[in-house]
C-alpha cells in the first residue's frame, strides 16, 4: 500500500476545498479472510492477533500486525480507530474478552509487547454463560496523543490483540479500520 | 506576473466560448441565421430572420471570480488574503464559475465537506462524507480532444472587405480550451461500482486507469468564405442556401496534456501502490512552430416555414505542431522532440433547425441543433408577443442543461435575463445561474 493511490489525487483536486476534509479510511477488518473474521476463542486458542499475514499456517499468532505505507500526512488532523466485536459466551462460566489496537513503527517485530509499539484503543467486556454482547471501541487521536506523529508519517503497522479470560466465548470481527483525515489545503504555505 | 496573466487568457477564452443570453434562455440552443455561420459557413448569407439584437453582455461571472464578497471562487484572494484563501476557496466552485463565465452562479459546484477514500484487501470507493459515490468522469468541451484543425472560437474577428457580394474574408485571434475530461476505464468504474478489486489485478499494467486530458491552443488566423443563395430549383418550392469555407491558421502556443494513473498490487494481489504517468506535449514560439489549414461546407435549406442547416467543418483538414515532449513517470521525467500531426477527412458535423409558428398576437419559434464536435445536442423555445419574449429550452453539453428567461424590445432599450440550469461537476446535483444582457 505503498503511497496511496496517487489515481485518488486527480479526484482530490477536483474536489478540493479549504472545508474538505479528506480522509484515507483504511478497513483493516477486510486483512482478515472471511473464515477467520468469525471464529471461538477457547482454552487452546486464548489470544489472537489480526490480521495474521505470516503464512505460517496457525491464523492468529502473527506478531508484526499489518504493514501500511500510506503518503506521509503532514496535514493530519485527526487519526479515528473503530473497532466491533460481536460476542457470545458459550461457555459454562462467566468470562471477559478484552481487545486492544497497537501501532508501530514499521520495523517492529512484535507489535503487541509494549516495547516501542502504542495501544491506541483497549476495552473490555465481561460475559455470563449465555450472554451475548458487543465490544465497540473508538478513538480519536489528536497531535496530543504519543502514536499520533507515527500515523503522520504514514508507515506504521497495525494489529488487533483479542484474549480471553474464560471458557469459550464465540466472536465474529464486523469492524476494525484505521480513518486519516485532513486538509489538503492546509499544504497551502501561509 | 506569469499566474495573473494565465488566468486573464483563461478568462479571454472562458468568455470567447460564451454563450448570449438569448441562446441560454434556450438551453443552449444556436438558432439558424448569421451568429452560426461559424458552425455553418451557408449562414453568413441567410437572412436574419431568427436573429434578434441582444444588448451587451454583462460577465456576471466575473464578479464571483474577482470580489472578495464570493472567498469560495475568488482565486486573485491566494495572493492578497491567503488565510482566508485557505479557509473558504473551493477549487470545484472556482473550476464550475470559470467553466460558465457568462451567468452568475448562485450555488457552484462545492466540494464535499468531506472525501473519503476507503481502502480494503480488495475493494477501493471513493465517497462523500456520507457515503455517495463521487461521478469519476466529467467533461467539458471536446473533452481535451488531441491535435485538430478545428481551432476553438475565435477570441477576437476582424472582417475585412473584399468588394465581392457573397465573399468574405476574416483575421481571427484564436485562443482557448479544446476541452478537459477526467475519465475512468471501465475496468475501474466497474471495480469501483462493485468494490472488487480482481478485475485491477487481471493484467499488468492494471486496466483500471484514471485518464485526465486538456489542451489549449492559441494562434492567428485568417479565412475566406463564400456563400450564396443557389438559383431556384425547379419543382422545389423551398429555397437553398451554400457556402464554403478555407481557414487556415500559424500558431502562437499549443499544449495537449494526459495523465494517467493506474493501482498497482504485490504478489499476493494486495495494492501496494500507484503508477502514474503524466505525458504533455507544448509548442511555442522559439521551440516549435505550428499551422493548420482546414475547409468546411455547409447547406441551408428553407421550406415552407422550416428552416434546416447542415454544416461540415473540418471537410478535409491538415495541422501541425512541432515541439517537445515531456513524459514524467514516477518521479522522473524525459523530454524529447515531437510532432502532432492530424490530416484528412475527419469532419465535425452541426444540424439545426428552427420553425416560427404564427400565433395570434404573437409566435412561437421552436428549434433544436447537434453538434459531433462535442456531442451537445438542445431543444429550445421562445414566445413573442409584442416586445416581450419568453424563453426555455434544454440540451445536453457536457451534462444536462435547461434555460429559462425573458427580454423585452423597447424603443432605444431592451433588456435579456436567462435562467441558467446545468449539472454540477463531480459531485453532481443541480447549479443555477442568471445572466444578463442590456442594450441602449
Amino acid at each position: 500500500m505503498k503511497r496511496i493511490l496517487i489515481l485518488f489525487l486527480a479526484l482530490a483536486l477536483a474536489a478540493c476545498s479549504g472545508h474538505t476534509l479528506t480522509t484515507v479510511r483504511v478497513r483493516v477488518d477486510t486483512y482478515v479472510p472471511d473464515v477467520y473474521r468469525s471464529g471461538q476463542l477457547n482454552l487452546t486458542t486464548a489470544t489472537l492477533f489480526l490480521p495474521d499475514d505470516d503464512g505460517d499456517g496457525t491464523y492468529g499468532n502473527d506478531p508484526d500486525g499489518l504493514a501500511l505505507k500510506l503518503p506521509k500526512l503532514d496535514i493530519l488532523e485527526r487519526a479515528r480507530l473503530r473497532t466491533r466485536l460481536s460476542l457470545k459466551n458459550t461457555g459454562s462460566v462467566a468470562a471477559s474478552v478484552s481487545l486492544e489496537v497497537h501501532v508501530a513503527p514499521p520495523g517492529d517485530g512484535v507489535i503487541y509487547d509494549g516495547s516501542g509499539d502504542y495501544t491506541v484503543l483497549a476495552g473490555s467486556v465481561a460475559l455470563n454463560p449465555g450472554e451475548e454482547k458487543p465490544l465497540d471501541l473508538e478513538a480519536i487521536l489528536g497531535e496530543a496523543d504519543p502514536a499520533f506523529s507515527l500515523l503522520k508519517g504514514g508507515d506504521f503497522r497495525v494489529g488487533l490483540a483479542v484474549r480471553l479470560t474464560g471458557d469459550t466465548v464465540n466472536y465474529t470481527l464486523e469492524q476494525a479500520d484505521v480513518s486519516l483525515s485532513g486538509r489538503l489545503f492546509e499544504a497551502i504555505p501561509d | 506576473m506569469k499566474r495573473w496573466i494565465l488566468l486573464l487568457l483563461a478568462i479571454g477564452s472562458a468568455m470567447a466560448a460564451a454563450q448570449g443570453v438569448r441562446q441560454q434562455g434556450l438551453g443552449g440552443l444556436i438558432l439558424p441565421g448569421p451568429g452560426a455561420a461559424p458552425y455553418n459557413p451557408a449562414y453568413a448569407v441567410y437572412p436574419s430572420t431568427y436573429a434578434e439584437g441582444e444588448g451587451f453582455r454583462l460577465p456576471l461571472g466575473l464578479l464571483r471570480l474577482v470580489l472578495p464578497l464570493f472567498p469560495e471562487t475568488n482565486a486573485p484572494g491566494y495572493f492578497y488574503d491567503r488565510q482566508t484563501f485557505k479557509e473558504r476557496f473551493d477549487a470545484l466552485s472556482f473550476y464550475d464559475q470559470l467553466t460558465h463565465l457568462d451567468s452568475f452562479l448562485f450555488n457552484p459546484a462545492r466540494s464535499p465537506d468531506e472525501v473519503v477514500f476507503s481502502i480494503g484487501k480488495d475493494e477501493i470507493t471513493i465517497t462523500d462524507g456520507q457515503g455517495n459515490p463521487l461521478n469519476l468522469d466529467f467533461s467539458v468541451g471536446g473533452g481535451g480532444r488531441m491535435a485538430s484543425a478545428l481551432t476553438p472560437p475565435a477570441l477576437l474577428r476582424v472582417p475585412l472587405s473584399t468588394g465581392v457580394p457573397g465573399l468574405g474574408l476574416e483575421f481571427t485571434l484564436v485562443l482557448g480550451l479544446g476541452g478537459l475530461s477526467v475519465e475512468a476505464s471501465q475496468d475501474l468504474e466497474q471495480a469501483m461500482r462493485s468494490g472488487d478489486l480482481a478485475r485491477c489485478r487481471s493484467a499488468d499494467p492494471s486496466p483500471c486507469a484514471l485518464v485526465g486530458r486538456t489542451s489549449a491552443m492559441g494562434g492567428v488566423g485568417l479565412n475566406l468564405a463564400y456563400a450564396t443563395p443557389l438559383p431556384e430549383i425547379p419543382g422545389f418550392e423551398g429555397k437553398v442556401y451554400a457556402g464554403v469555407r478555407g481557414e487556415g491558421f500559424y500558431g502562437l502556443g499549443y499544449l495537449e496534456a494526459q495523465a494517467t494513473a493506474r493501482p498497482t498490487f504485490d504478489q499476493d494481489g494486495n495494492p501496494n501502490g500507484t503508477e502514474y504517468e503524466v505525458r504533455y506535449f507544448y509548442s511555442v514560439p522559439g521551440n516549435g512552430t505550428g499551422f493548420g489549414v482546414r475547409a468546411d461546407a455547409g447547406v441551408v435549406v428553407d421550406y415552407q416555414g422550416f428552416t434546416f442547416g447542415l454544416g461540415v467543418r473540418n471537410l478535409v483538414g491538415f495541422t501541425r505542431w512541432s515541439g517537445t515532449e515531456v513524459t514524467v513517470q514516477n518521479g522522473s521525467s524525459s523530454e524529447a522532440p515531437a510532432v502532432r500531426q492530424s490530416a484528412g477527412f475527419t469532419p465535425a458535423v452541426f444540424l439545426n433547425g428552427a420553425y416560427r409558428l404564427p400565433l395570434e398576437g404573437g409566435s412561437l419559434l421552436i428549434g433544436a441543433d447537434f453538434s459531433s464536435a462535442d456531442s451537445s445536442f438542445h431543444l429550445g423555445a421562445e414566445y413573442a408577443v409584442g416586445p416581450y419574449r419568453l424563453r426555455a429550452g434544454a440540451g445536453l453539453e457536457g451534462g444536462f442543461k435547461f434555460g429559462l428567461g425573458g427580454g423585452v424590445r423597447l424603443e432605444g432599450f431592451s433588456l435579456d435575463t436567462a435562467l441558467t440550469v446545468h449539472q454540477a461537476p463531480v459531485v453532481r446535483g443541480t447549479v443555477y445561474g442568471l445572466a444578463l444582457s442590456v442594450g441602449f
